[in-house]
Protein backbone atom coordinates (compact mmCIF):
# COMPACT_ATOMS: atom_id res chain seq x y z
CA UNK A 1 0.00 0.00 0.00
CA UNK A 2 1.19 3.51 -0.86
CA UNK A 3 0.86 6.58 1.32
CA UNK A 4 -1.67 8.02 -1.12
CA UNK A 5 -3.90 4.98 -0.57
CA UNK A 6 -4.18 5.71 3.12
CA UNK A 7 -7.20 7.89 4.06
CA UNK A 8 -6.05 11.10 5.67
CA UNK A 9 -7.69 10.29 9.00
CA UNK A 10 -5.97 6.92 9.07
CA UNK A 11 -2.62 8.49 8.18
CA UNK A 12 -3.11 11.01 10.97
CA UNK A 13 -4.01 8.24 13.43
CA UNK A 14 -0.99 6.13 12.49
CA UNK A 15 1.38 9.07 12.67
CA UNK A 16 0.09 9.79 16.13
CA UNK A 17 0.20 6.21 17.36
CA UNK A 18 2.06 3.89 16.81
CA UNK A 19 3.87 5.89 14.13
CA UNK A 20 4.02 5.31 10.40
CA UNK A 21 6.52 2.80 9.00
CA UNK A 22 7.25 3.54 5.35
CA UNK A 23 10.05 2.98 2.88
CA UNK A 24 12.21 5.73 1.49
CA UNK A 25 14.46 3.30 -0.34
CA UNK A 26 16.91 2.00 0.69
CA UNK A 27 15.71 2.80 4.21
CA UNK A 28 12.68 2.15 6.37
CA UNK A 29 11.56 5.19 8.34
CA UNK A 30 9.41 5.07 11.43
CA UNK A 31 7.78 8.48 11.68
CA UNK A 32 5.69 9.76 14.55
CA UNK A 33 3.96 13.12 14.61
CA UNK A 34 1.17 14.80 16.52
CA UNK A 35 1.14 17.89 14.26
CA UNK A 36 -2.32 18.53 12.84
CA UNK A 37 -1.17 20.30 9.65
CA UNK A 38 1.60 17.88 8.75
CA UNK A 39 -0.16 14.71 7.43
CA UNK A 40 -1.66 16.31 4.26
CA UNK A 41 1.73 17.76 3.28
CA UNK A 42 3.47 14.44 3.93
CA UNK A 43 0.88 12.59 1.87
CA UNK A 44 1.14 15.02 -1.02
CA UNK A 45 4.94 14.76 -1.32
CA UNK A 46 5.35 11.10 -0.38
CA UNK A 47 2.22 9.85 -2.16
CA UNK A 48 3.91 6.99 -4.01
CA UNK A 49 6.08 5.64 -1.19
CA UNK A 50 5.31 2.21 0.18
CA UNK A 51 3.91 1.75 3.66
CA UNK A 52 5.33 -1.15 5.65
CA UNK A 53 2.37 -2.90 7.19
CA UNK A 54 4.36 -5.22 9.40
CA UNK A 55 7.51 -3.29 10.10
CA UNK A 56 9.70 -4.76 12.78
CA UNK A 57 12.84 -2.81 11.92
CA UNK A 58 13.35 0.80 10.97
CA UNK A 59 16.62 2.51 10.10
CA UNK A 60 15.45 5.77 11.64
CA UNK A 61 12.87 6.35 14.38
CA UNK A 62 11.84 9.97 13.95
CA UNK A 63 9.32 12.10 15.81
CA UNK A 64 8.11 15.52 14.81
CA UNK A 65 6.17 16.85 17.74
CA UNK A 66 5.16 20.19 19.10
CA UNK A 67 7.58 21.60 21.64
CA UNK A 68 6.15 21.49 25.13
CA UNK A 69 7.67 24.65 26.61
CA UNK A 70 5.76 27.86 27.21
CA UNK A 71 6.68 28.99 23.66
CA UNK A 72 3.96 26.63 22.41
CA UNK A 73 1.43 29.42 23.04
CA UNK A 74 3.51 32.33 21.82
CA UNK A 75 5.58 30.91 18.97
CA UNK A 76 4.59 27.29 18.33
CA UNK A 77 7.58 25.14 17.50
CA UNK A 78 8.28 21.65 16.27
CA UNK A 79 10.92 19.42 17.75
CA UNK A 80 12.81 16.75 15.77
CA UNK A 81 13.58 13.58 17.68
CA UNK A 82 15.59 10.65 16.40
CA UNK A 83 15.94 7.55 18.53
CA UNK A 84 14.74 9.56 21.53
CA UNK A 85 17.42 12.20 21.12
CA UNK A 86 17.04 15.84 20.05
CA UNK A 87 19.91 16.77 17.72
CA UNK A 88 18.69 20.27 16.77
CA UNK A 89 17.07 23.36 18.20
CA UNK A 90 13.34 23.44 17.38
CA UNK A 91 11.93 24.96 14.20
CA UNK A 92 8.75 27.03 13.76
CA UNK A 93 5.77 24.67 13.84
CA UNK A 94 4.73 25.51 10.29
CA UNK A 95 8.02 24.23 8.82
CA UNK A 96 7.65 20.59 9.81
CA UNK A 97 8.21 19.21 6.30
CA UNK A 98 11.52 21.03 5.65
CA UNK A 99 12.54 20.05 9.17
CA UNK A 100 11.82 16.39 8.38
CA UNK A 101 13.85 16.59 5.17
CA UNK A 102 16.85 18.27 6.79
CA UNK A 103 16.63 15.99 9.80
CA UNK A 104 16.54 12.91 7.60
CA UNK A 105 19.58 14.23 5.71
CA UNK A 106 21.35 14.59 9.02
CA UNK A 107 20.44 11.02 10.01
CA UNK A 108 21.82 9.65 6.75
CA UNK A 109 24.95 11.79 6.92
CA UNK A 110 25.63 10.71 10.49
CA UNK A 111 24.92 7.03 10.24
CA UNK A 112 25.09 5.57 6.77
CA UNK A 113 28.76 4.74 6.43
CA UNK A 114 28.56 1.41 4.64
CA UNK A 115 28.00 3.57 1.52
CA UNK A 116 29.95 6.49 0.09
CA UNK A 117 27.76 9.56 0.52
CA UNK A 118 28.13 12.24 -2.12
CA UNK A 119 26.48 15.62 -1.98
CA UNK A 120 25.23 15.12 -5.46
CA UNK A 121 22.22 14.79 -7.65
CA UNK A 122 21.97 11.48 -9.45
CA UNK A 123 19.73 10.63 -12.39
CA UNK A 124 19.52 7.73 -14.80
CA UNK A 125 18.59 7.33 -18.43
CA UNK A 126 18.81 4.13 -20.47
CA UNK A 127 20.63 2.38 -17.66
CA UNK A 128 23.37 5.00 -17.31
CA UNK A 129 23.58 7.48 -14.48
CA UNK A 130 24.87 11.00 -14.29
CA UNK A 131 26.21 12.36 -11.02
CA UNK A 132 25.78 16.10 -10.41
CA UNK A 133 27.97 16.88 -7.40
CA UNK A 134 27.74 20.44 -6.14
CA UNK A 135 27.48 22.52 -3.04
CA UNK A 136 24.43 24.72 -2.30
CA UNK A 137 23.76 27.59 -4.65
CA UNK A 138 25.09 25.88 -7.76
CA UNK A 139 21.70 25.14 -9.30
CA UNK A 140 21.97 21.39 -8.66
CA UNK A 141 18.44 20.86 -7.38
CA UNK A 142 16.91 22.97 -10.13
CA UNK A 143 18.77 21.00 -12.78
CA UNK A 144 17.82 17.73 -11.07
CA UNK A 145 14.14 18.64 -11.04
CA UNK A 146 14.26 19.76 -14.66
CA UNK A 147 16.01 16.57 -15.84
CA UNK A 148 13.63 14.49 -13.77
CA UNK A 149 10.68 16.08 -15.60
CA UNK A 150 12.33 15.54 -18.98
CA UNK A 151 12.63 11.78 -18.85
CA UNK A 152 15.53 11.14 -16.50
CA UNK A 153 14.83 8.90 -13.50
CA UNK A 154 15.64 10.55 -10.19
CA UNK A 155 18.03 8.50 -8.09
CA UNK A 156 18.75 11.28 -5.66
CA UNK A 157 18.88 15.02 -5.34
CA UNK A 158 20.77 15.49 -2.10
CA UNK A 159 22.66 12.26 -1.48
CA UNK A 160 24.11 10.05 -4.15
CA UNK A 161 24.62 6.74 -2.36
CA UNK A 162 27.45 4.68 -3.83
CA UNK A 163 27.95 1.03 -2.88
CA UNK A 164 31.72 0.46 -2.58
CA UNK A 165 31.59 -3.23 -3.56
CA UNK A 166 30.31 -2.65 -7.10
CA UNK A 167 30.02 1.16 -7.47
CA UNK A 168 26.25 0.88 -7.89
CA UNK A 169 24.34 4.11 -7.36
CA UNK A 170 21.62 3.17 -4.90
CA UNK A 171 18.41 5.15 -5.50
CA UNK A 172 17.30 7.41 -2.69
CA UNK A 173 14.62 9.49 -4.40
CA UNK A 174 12.99 12.10 -2.22
CA UNK A 175 11.15 15.38 -2.74
CA UNK A 176 13.50 17.90 -4.34
CA UNK A 177 13.86 21.10 -2.31
CA UNK A 178 13.80 24.20 -4.49
CA UNK A 179 14.84 27.51 -3.08
CA UNK A 180 13.74 31.05 -3.83
CA UNK A 181 13.78 31.89 -7.57
CA UNK A 182 14.09 28.22 -8.54
CA UNK A 183 10.53 27.58 -7.40
CA UNK A 184 9.01 29.80 -10.10
CA UNK A 185 11.55 28.52 -12.64
CA UNK A 186 10.42 24.92 -12.20
CA UNK A 187 6.74 25.86 -12.03
CA UNK A 188 7.14 27.44 -15.47
CA UNK A 189 9.45 24.73 -16.82
CA UNK A 190 7.33 21.77 -15.72
CA UNK A 191 3.77 22.91 -14.95
CA UNK A 192 2.83 19.27 -14.44
CA UNK A 193 5.24 18.94 -11.51
CA UNK A 194 3.47 18.38 -8.22
CA UNK A 195 4.83 20.67 -5.57
CA UNK A 196 4.30 21.08 -1.87
CA UNK A 197 3.57 24.34 -0.10
CA UNK A 198 6.06 27.18 -0.04
CA UNK A 199 7.84 27.63 3.27
CA UNK A 200 9.05 31.22 3.55
CA UNK A 201 11.71 32.47 5.95
CA UNK A 202 13.60 29.21 6.37
CA UNK A 203 17.39 29.33 6.83
CA UNK A 204 17.68 28.99 3.06
CA UNK A 205 14.96 31.48 2.21
CA UNK A 206 11.71 30.25 0.70
CA UNK A 207 11.68 26.50 0.10
CA UNK A 208 9.20 24.36 -1.81
CA UNK A 209 9.52 20.66 -2.60
CA UNK A 210 8.90 18.91 -5.91
CA UNK A 211 7.40 15.46 -5.68
CA UNK A 212 9.46 12.94 -7.69
CA UNK A 213 7.48 11.41 -10.57
CA UNK A 214 5.92 8.05 -9.74
CA UNK A 215 8.32 6.11 -11.97
CA UNK A 216 11.32 7.31 -9.95
CA UNK A 217 9.73 6.11 -6.72
CA UNK A 218 8.40 2.81 -8.06
CA UNK A 219 11.83 1.93 -9.47
CA UNK A 220 13.70 2.93 -6.34
CA UNK A 221 15.06 -0.59 -5.86
CA UNK A 222 16.86 -0.48 -9.22
CA UNK A 223 20.47 0.68 -8.84
CA UNK A 224 22.30 2.28 -11.76
CA UNK A 225 25.88 2.58 -12.98
CA UNK A 226 27.48 5.99 -13.14
CA UNK A 227 28.67 7.00 -16.61
CA UNK A 228 29.17 10.75 -16.26
CA UNK A 229 30.24 13.06 -13.46
CA UNK A 230 29.17 16.62 -14.21
CA UNK A 231 29.82 19.50 -11.84
CA UNK A 232 26.99 21.98 -12.52
CA UNK A 233 27.21 25.69 -11.99
CA UNK A 234 24.33 28.07 -12.59
CA UNK A 235 25.39 31.54 -13.65
CA UNK A 236 22.81 34.11 -14.71
CA UNK A 237 23.10 35.03 -18.39
CA UNK A 238 26.07 32.72 -18.92
CA UNK A 239 26.48 30.96 -22.23
CA UNK A 240 26.12 27.20 -21.97
CA UNK A 241 29.44 25.41 -21.71
CA UNK A 242 30.37 21.80 -21.15
CA UNK A 243 34.08 21.39 -20.47
CA UNK A 244 36.10 18.24 -19.99
CA UNK A 245 37.64 18.02 -16.56
CA UNK A 246 40.93 16.19 -16.05
CA UNK A 247 40.32 13.14 -13.92
CA UNK A 248 42.67 14.07 -11.11
CA UNK A 249 40.82 17.35 -10.64
CA UNK A 250 37.50 15.57 -10.87
CA UNK A 251 38.73 13.17 -8.18
CA UNK A 252 39.50 16.00 -5.77
CA UNK A 253 36.22 17.78 -6.49
CA UNK A 254 34.20 14.60 -6.08
CA UNK A 255 35.95 13.61 -2.85
CA UNK A 256 35.43 17.17 -1.63
CA UNK A 257 31.70 16.77 -2.26
CA UNK A 258 31.50 13.67 -0.09
CA UNK A 259 30.15 13.64 3.44
CA UNK A 260 32.11 10.60 4.57
CA UNK A 261 35.04 10.13 2.17
CA UNK A 262 37.68 10.58 4.87
CA UNK A 263 35.62 8.80 7.50
CA UNK A 264 35.45 5.53 5.57
CA UNK A 265 39.15 5.69 4.75
CA UNK A 266 40.59 3.49 2.03
CA UNK A 267 37.11 2.34 0.93
CA UNK A 268 36.30 5.96 0.16
CA UNK A 269 39.47 6.41 -1.88
CA UNK A 270 38.89 3.21 -3.83
CA UNK A 271 35.22 4.03 -4.43
CA UNK A 272 35.93 7.52 -5.72
CA UNK A 273 38.78 6.09 -7.84
CA UNK A 274 36.39 3.54 -9.30
CA UNK A 275 33.86 6.23 -10.17
CA UNK A 276 36.53 8.36 -11.84
CA UNK A 277 37.73 5.29 -13.78
CA UNK A 278 34.29 4.57 -15.14
CA UNK A 279 32.99 8.08 -15.81
CA UNK A 280 33.64 10.94 -18.18
CA UNK A 281 34.01 14.11 -16.15
CA UNK A 282 32.81 17.60 -17.07
CA UNK A 283 32.17 21.09 -15.81
CA UNK A 284 28.77 22.45 -16.86
CA UNK A 285 27.96 26.15 -16.74
CA UNK A 286 24.39 27.04 -17.61
CA UNK A 287 21.78 29.73 -17.31
CA UNK A 288 19.05 28.26 -19.52
CA UNK A 289 17.55 24.96 -18.39
CA UNK A 290 16.29 23.90 -21.83
CA UNK A 291 19.76 24.38 -23.32
CA UNK A 292 21.39 22.47 -20.49
CA UNK A 293 18.99 19.56 -20.84
CA UNK A 294 19.36 19.43 -24.61
CA UNK A 295 23.14 19.23 -24.17
CA UNK A 296 22.92 16.53 -21.49
CA UNK A 297 20.44 14.51 -23.54
CA UNK A 298 22.81 14.68 -26.50
CA UNK A 299 25.67 13.58 -24.26
CA UNK A 300 23.63 10.62 -23.03
CA UNK A 301 22.70 9.71 -26.61
CA UNK A 302 26.33 9.92 -27.76
CA UNK A 303 25.38 12.68 -30.17
CA UNK A 304 27.74 15.43 -29.07
CA UNK A 305 30.30 16.63 -31.55
CA UNK A 306 33.78 17.82 -30.64
CA UNK A 307 32.64 21.42 -30.88
CA UNK A 308 30.00 20.83 -28.20
CA UNK A 309 32.64 20.01 -25.60
CA UNK A 310 35.31 22.50 -24.61
CA UNK A 311 38.76 21.54 -23.48
CA UNK A 312 39.62 22.30 -19.88
CA UNK A 313 41.76 25.37 -19.41
CA UNK A 314 43.17 26.71 -16.18
CA UNK A 315 41.39 29.94 -15.18
CA UNK B 1 68.46 21.83 8.00
CA UNK B 2 67.45 18.16 7.94
CA UNK B 3 70.23 16.07 6.38
CA UNK B 4 68.42 12.81 5.71
CA UNK B 5 64.74 12.20 5.03
CA UNK B 6 62.60 9.06 5.01
CA UNK B 7 58.96 8.16 4.48
CA UNK B 8 56.86 8.74 7.60
CA UNK B 9 56.83 5.37 9.32
CA UNK B 10 53.06 5.63 9.88
CA UNK B 11 52.21 6.56 6.31
CA UNK B 12 50.34 4.05 4.17
CA UNK B 13 50.35 5.39 0.63
CA UNK B 14 48.01 4.57 -2.25
CA UNK B 15 48.46 6.14 -5.68
CA UNK B 16 46.22 6.80 -8.68
CA UNK B 17 47.11 8.42 -11.95
CA UNK B 18 44.91 9.23 -14.95
CA UNK B 19 45.83 12.20 -17.10
CA UNK B 20 47.75 14.84 -15.20
CA UNK B 21 49.36 14.71 -11.79
CA UNK B 22 49.08 11.97 -9.18
CA UNK B 23 46.45 11.42 -6.52
CA UNK B 24 47.93 10.16 -3.28
CA UNK B 25 45.85 8.78 -0.44
CA UNK B 26 47.50 8.32 2.94
CA UNK B 27 45.41 5.69 4.72
CA UNK B 28 47.05 6.63 8.03
CA UNK B 29 45.60 10.14 7.96
CA UNK B 30 42.75 9.59 5.45
CA UNK B 31 44.08 12.67 3.66
CA UNK B 32 44.27 12.97 -0.10
CA UNK B 33 46.87 14.97 -2.00
CA UNK B 34 47.55 15.82 -5.61
CA UNK B 35 51.21 15.76 -6.55
CA UNK B 36 53.11 16.55 -9.69
CA UNK B 37 55.72 14.25 -11.22
CA UNK B 38 58.47 15.77 -9.13
CA UNK B 39 56.71 15.20 -5.81
CA UNK B 40 55.87 11.66 -6.85
CA UNK B 41 59.50 10.96 -7.74
CA UNK B 42 60.71 12.32 -4.40
CA UNK B 43 58.33 10.08 -2.48
CA UNK B 44 59.22 7.04 -4.57
CA UNK B 45 62.92 7.56 -3.95
CA UNK B 46 62.31 7.92 -0.23
CA UNK B 47 60.13 4.80 -0.26
CA UNK B 48 63.14 2.89 -1.58
CA UNK B 49 65.38 4.09 1.23
CA UNK B 50 66.14 7.09 3.46
CA UNK B 51 68.10 9.62 1.48
CA UNK B 52 70.06 12.81 1.92
CA UNK B 53 69.01 16.01 0.21
CA UNK B 54 72.19 16.01 -1.84
CA UNK B 55 71.80 12.42 -3.04
CA UNK B 56 68.10 12.98 -3.73
CA UNK B 57 69.06 15.93 -5.90
CA UNK B 58 71.56 13.85 -7.86
CA UNK B 59 69.07 11.05 -8.44
CA UNK B 60 66.31 13.45 -9.46
CA UNK B 61 68.65 15.19 -11.88
CA UNK B 62 69.28 11.85 -13.58
CA UNK B 63 65.62 10.85 -13.45
CA UNK B 64 64.42 14.04 -15.10
CA UNK B 65 67.56 14.60 -17.22
CA UNK B 66 67.95 18.07 -15.76
CA UNK B 67 70.91 20.15 -14.86
CA UNK B 68 70.92 20.40 -11.09
CA UNK B 69 71.45 24.01 -10.03
CA UNK B 70 70.68 26.15 -7.01
CA UNK B 71 67.10 26.77 -8.09
CA UNK B 72 66.45 23.05 -8.41
CA UNK B 73 68.00 22.52 -4.99
CA UNK B 74 65.77 25.25 -3.53
CA UNK B 75 62.68 23.69 -5.15
CA UNK B 76 63.60 20.28 -3.73
CA UNK B 77 63.94 21.80 -0.26
CA UNK B 78 60.51 23.42 -0.52
CA UNK B 79 58.91 20.17 -1.73
CA UNK B 80 60.51 18.27 1.16
CA UNK B 81 59.18 20.88 3.59
CA UNK B 82 55.69 20.50 2.12
CA UNK B 83 55.80 16.70 2.29
CA UNK B 84 57.01 16.93 5.88
CA UNK B 85 54.17 19.29 6.76
CA UNK B 86 51.67 16.86 5.22
CA UNK B 87 53.04 14.08 7.40
CA UNK B 88 54.26 12.07 4.45
CA UNK B 89 57.99 12.17 5.26
CA UNK B 90 60.02 12.72 8.40
CA UNK B 91 63.65 13.27 9.41
CA UNK B 92 65.53 9.99 9.41
CA UNK B 93 66.76 8.85 12.80
CA UNK B 94 69.11 5.85 12.43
Amino acid sequence: MKLADLPLDELRRRLHQPGLFFRIEPFCVHLHSNLADFPPVLRRLYADYQICETASFADFHISLDRSKGWLRWWRPQVQFWVDNEIPFAPFPADTALPFLEWGLNWCVGQRVHHLLLLHSGALEKNGQAVLLPAWPGSGKSTLCAALNYRGWRLLSDEFALVRPADLAIIPFPRPIPLKNESIAVIRAFAPEAIMGPEFPKTRKGTVAHVRPPRDSVIRSQEPARARWIIFPHFEANAALSLKTLPKERAFLKLAGNSFNYELIGLRGFETVSGLIDSCDCYLLTYSDLEQAITRLNALAAGELTRTDILEFAEE
Amino acid sequence: MIAIWCINSLACLHWRHWEEGYILFNAASAQTHMLNEFGKAVLELLQEAPNSVIDLGKQLAVHFALEWDNRAQFYLQSVLADLDQLGLIEPYVP
